[in-house]
């Protein structure tokens, strides 16, 4: 019973675990991912392809 | 512990976050699924990560997910708060006439809406008494089920007044016994745990009737009601595993967790619930926890960071009853007040709503929500329902309610009835409870509460509980069927045991075409002791779900064959569990109205001793059967030694009123007491049932000789007259296999110009009891003439000295003494069996044929028939140690 008192509140996203934890190693905010998988799931994919996405946002404004 | 310790937060919330997500997404079936496969997937990486068998200590059904109630709340707590008080009030007029009259008031005061929501929502009766549902009530809250049936107009106001007060008939019985309430009481379940065991067998009695097309189980279900303290009884946990294996989804447990049993808590340091939900779990059974009630559902709501759930968690059992006893300010500092901020999540509530937060287990709402749920599961397991509650729930903390001593409390004082009267809102006058004796209340006859009490048990099939009383009647064959005739030739050459005689009777008894379907033989794993595996592949063995194997012995005649339809129930190691099955066939005429004729063969040893108070039940619950008791007496189990070898499971039979016993020789006796037996119960509906012993010495079995019969049945007869020419005689009496001992020791005393008649007695309990009531007709009516006992009538006019032999303890041939018209010595096997040949374990107990004999000699020395010459020659020939030590003490 250790976790009780953890709130869960990041259920508004659906991914799993290893998702959640590329992002949080990015430092990517998942709420800001568009979703591919089945029922709005974010998978593996989305992550990597909004971190290129903002990374040639970037090259852009910098060119 | 260091998997406990939490060392990376942000992880775990990935995790939490994840499950949680899939639950929001994709639903609870989805997340189980997930559970599951990582389970097996670390079953398969060898990780060893245990499943917990716990979850929080709340209510397993959402709030979200429970049915609207179909009933009339209000009404249902008026008929409730009239039922509670007239339990009282049985209970408190009873002692108050006779303080030591007893009786319970606080478990039924936890337990009655558990009752009353299964009363009228959910318990099935029927017109027949055999279609419905079978609930088996706990024991000690008779008074609340009485009380319900004197609102429905079963039960009278002078039935109420006789509670506990049965002498002279019309009485109502302490508990639940068929015995003395024949078309009312089903089951007998007190003592402690014989409900819980019976109805997990009945449940699966139900389930053989319907896969052998002899009886649909259509809806029926199987509720027993028991209490937390009642779960330490073995019989009450021990047959968890057969609900669960053999697939009983009939089968619904209520247990009433009102924390509390006779001296104190069940479990004050710990959580009963939680150790509960564990031991079912890991049983397989489904586990519905009714732990609060709806007035906890905003607060637990509200709970977002788990603080209330975590310290319900951790209070223990002691700290609960405290609240209850104490009330609302000292639950509002000891429960909230251990964490501040819960302490502010209840600064709205008064003291007084606080108190009124109730347990699960007097809330309709979450009951119906749970027996809705139990009802409907079609997992294929049994379930248990875990109801949380108050021992004495409204009776006031100052007048009982949770009190260390609630469960003893049998009287209540003004200013409590009183208090109970305002808390459901009876109406009765304060002059009326000052003035007389406690007043029953029923509403009127038109009374809302009165006709939805009667629309309700009308819509649920009718009145509960009822016991049938109106049973088929079996047309038995008569002694010269085949089934006994080979047993009535004798053998002629042949030794055989009586098991083996008994075994052929029985086969014959399946085969036979009106009763073969009926005869249910049940064995606890000892059928090749008896001779039985032939039976095997003859009437397979009773599974459930099919043989799924072949089995090793498949290619021989006699193999391991089990089946849907088989017949046999082999229970496995478990005599509780086979007596239990055993009273389910046994009663099943009065609950299924299907006749059948159970057969239970065990090890001697391993039956009244072992399983005594389940037999005892048997006998109230008016159980027609036979009990068969193999490898019996104690020196004829021979190698097994001190704890197999039965010498006294007789005198055990013998306590029980309704059961007959028998310790019979010859193939032929056994014919007819089987015969008779079957007569008796089954076509003569004699409340009675049978204990025969078996044994496994091999030995040549005569004919049966001309004119034996009634004696057989009466206990005994004369086998083999002396020779007429010796006016020196004795009588020998011997039963079982000393009988030929005692044949034996005859031929012995030729040498000596001795004549002895020897008789076989088929029971000395059957002697013995009608010749006590020889006695006491004598004595109520000196004036007139009786018929004297059978045994005195067979023996007095035989000359000499009588000698009985028996392989059980002194007593059980002793027992006659008194109506015995001639000297008497008894030889038994009083003292600890122990292993060696039967030849010398029966001169160790002195009980073989020169014992016998010896004995005989002494006797008619005492009466100065024989010379001390003679004695001393046969303790020569005979090699009588006068000096041995006696076995009672060896
Ligand atoms: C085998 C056996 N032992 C003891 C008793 C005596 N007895 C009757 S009720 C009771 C306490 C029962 O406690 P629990 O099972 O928790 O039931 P509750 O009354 O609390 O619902 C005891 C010890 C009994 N009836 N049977
Ligand atoms: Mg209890």
């Amino acid at each position: 019973m250790e976790n009780d008192t953890i709130t869960v509140t990041g259920h508004q996203i659906h991914a799993a675990p290893c998702v959640r934890m590329l992002a949080r190693t990015l430092g990517v905010n998942l709420a800001e991912v568009e979703p591919s998988g089945l029922k709005e799931r974010i998978v593996e994919e989305d992550v990597k392809n909004f971190v290129r996405h903002v990374m040639d946002e970037r090259k852009r404004k910098s060119e | 512990m260091k998997d406990t310790v939490e060392i990376d937060k942000s992880e775990t919330q990935e995790w939490l976050d994840a499950l949680a997500s899939v639950v929001d997404r994709e639903g609870e079936n989805r997340a189980r699924f997930l559970f599951n496969s990582l389970h097996s997937y670390s079953d398969k990486q060898g990780l060893n990560i245990a499943r917990t068998f716990n979850t929080a200590h709340r209510n397993t059904i959402a709030v979200s997910d429970e049915p609207d109630y179909p009933g009339n709340l209000d009404i249902e707590r008026k008929l409730r708060a009239a039922i509670r008080w007239n339990s009282i009030a049985m209970v408190v007029r009873a002692n108050a006439k006779d303080k030591s009259i007893g009786g319970h008031l606080a478990s039924y005061m936890s337990s009655s809406t558990l009752y009353e929501v299964g009363f009228n929502h959910f318990f099935k009766g029927s017109p027949t008494r055999c279609e419905g549902d079978l609930v088996y009530f706990q024991g000690h809250i008779s008074p609340g089920i009485y009380a319900r049936s004197y609102l429905e107009g079963r039960l009278s106001e002078e039935q109420l007044d006789r509670f506990r007060r049965e002498v002279g008939g019309g009485g109502l019985p302490s508990y639940p016994h068929p015995y003395l309430m024949p078309d009312y009481w089903q089951f007998s379940t007190v003592s402690m745990g014989l409900g819980p065991i019976q109805a997990i067998y009945q449940a699966r009695l139900m389930k053989y009737l319907h896969n052998r097309d002899l009886k649909p189980l259509g809806e029926r279900k199987v509720w027993a009601f028991l209490g937390d303290g009642e779960c330490d009884e073995v019989e009450t946990l021990g047959a968890l595993n057969l609900a669960s294996r053999e697939k009983l989804d009939n089968l619904i447990f209520v247990i009433n967790c009102n924390l509390q049993r006779l001296d104190g808590p069940v479990r004050g340091n710990d959580r009963v619930m939680e150790e509960l939900e564990s031991s079912f779990l890991g049983s397989h059974w489904n586990v519905i926890k009714v732990v609060w009630g709806s007035g906890w559902d905003a607060l637990l709501e509200s709970d977002h960071d788990g603080r209330l759930q975590r310290l319900m968690n951790e209070t223990v059992d002691g700290e609960y009853q405290n609240f209850k006893a104490q009330g609302g300010a000292y639950t509002r500092r000891h429960f909230f007040g251990k964490d501040p901020e819960l302490l502010a999540r209840v600064e709205h509530l008064s003291d007084q709503d606080i108190e009124e937060l109730t347990r699960g287990g007097h809330d309709s709402l979450k009951i119906y929500a749970a027996y809705q749920k139990a009802v409907k599961t079609t997992n294929g397991k049994p379930t248990v329902i875990l109801a949380h509650t108050v021992k004495g729930y409204g009776m006031g903390s100052e007048h009982g309610e949770a009190d260390m001593e609630a469960h003893n409390i049998k009287t209540m004082e003004l200013e409590g009835l009183k208090r109970l009267r305002d808390r459901f809102a009876i109406p009765v006058s304060d002059e009326q409870l000052k003035s007389g004796p406690m007043p029953y209340y029923r509403p009127g006859n038109d009374a809302p509460e009165t006709d939805y009490l009667h629309a309700r048990r009308t819509l649920l099939g009718g009145y509960l509980p009822a016991r049938n009383t109106d049973h088929e009647t079996l047309s038995i064959p008569a002694l010269d069927d085949k089934v006994f005739t080979a047993q009535l030739k004798g053998t002629g050459e042949r030794k055989i045991s009586s098991t083996m005689a008994f075994v052929r009777v029985l086969t014959g008894l399946t085969k036979h075409k009106q009763l073969g379907e009926r005869i249910v033989p049940i064995i606890p794993d000892e059928a090749r002791t008896f001779g039985m595996e032939g039976m095997f592949r003859q009437l397979g063995i009773y599974a459930a779900g099919g043989q799924k194997y072949a089995p090793v012995d498949a290619g021989q005649i006699m193999y391991y064959r089990e089946d849907i339809k088989g017949q046999i129930l082999e229970e496995g190691i478990t005599e509780a569990g086979a007596m239990a099955s055993w009273i389910a066939a046994a009663t099943s005429h009065a609950n299924h109205g299907k006749m059948l004729i159970p057969f239970y063969i065990y090890y001697a040893m391993f039956g009244f001793q072992r399983i005594g108070d389940l037999a005892w039940a048997a006998g109230d619950m008016l159980t027609r059967g036979f009990m068969v008791g193999g490898t019996a007496g104690r020196t004829t189990i021979n190698g097994e030694g001190l704890q197999h070898q039965d010498g006294h499971s007789h005198l055990m039979a013998s306590a029980i009123p309704n059961c007959r016993t028998y310790d019979p020789t010859y193939g032929y006796e056994i014919a007819v007491i089987v015969q008779h037996g079957l007569k008796e119960m089954y076509e003569r509906h004699k409340e009675c049932f049978y204990y025969l012993t078996i044994m496994n010495e091999n030995y040549a079995h005569p004919a049966m000789p001309d004119g034996a019969q009634e004696g057989i049945i009466r206990g005994m007869y004369l086998l083999q007259a002396g020779e007429d020419d010796q006016k020196t005689r004795v009588q020998l009496l011997g039963s079982g296999t000393i009988l030929r001992e005692a044949e034996a020791a005859r031929e012995l005393l030729l040498d000596f110009d001795v004549a002895a008649d020897v008789w076989s007695v088929t029971s000395f309990n059957e002697l013995r009891r009608e010749a006590l009531e020889y006695d006491r007709q004598r004595f109520m009516k000196p004036q007139e003439v009786y018929e004297k006992p059978w045994l005195t009538q067979a023996l007095e006019n035989r000359s000499g000295p009588v000698i009985a032999a028996t392989d059980y303890m002194k007593l059980y041939a002793d027992q006659v003494r008194a109506w015995v018209p001639n000297d008497y010595y008894v030889l038994g096997t009083d003292g600890f069996g122990r292993s060696d040949s039967r030849e010398q374990l029966r001169a160790f107990f002195e009980v073989d044929r020169y014992y016998i004999a010896w004995m005989a000699l002494v006797a008619l020395c005492e009466k100065g028939e024989v010379s001390a010459d003679i004695v001393e020659q046969a303790m020569n020939r005979f090699n009588i140690e006068p000096d041995r030590l006696s076995p009672l003490v060896s």
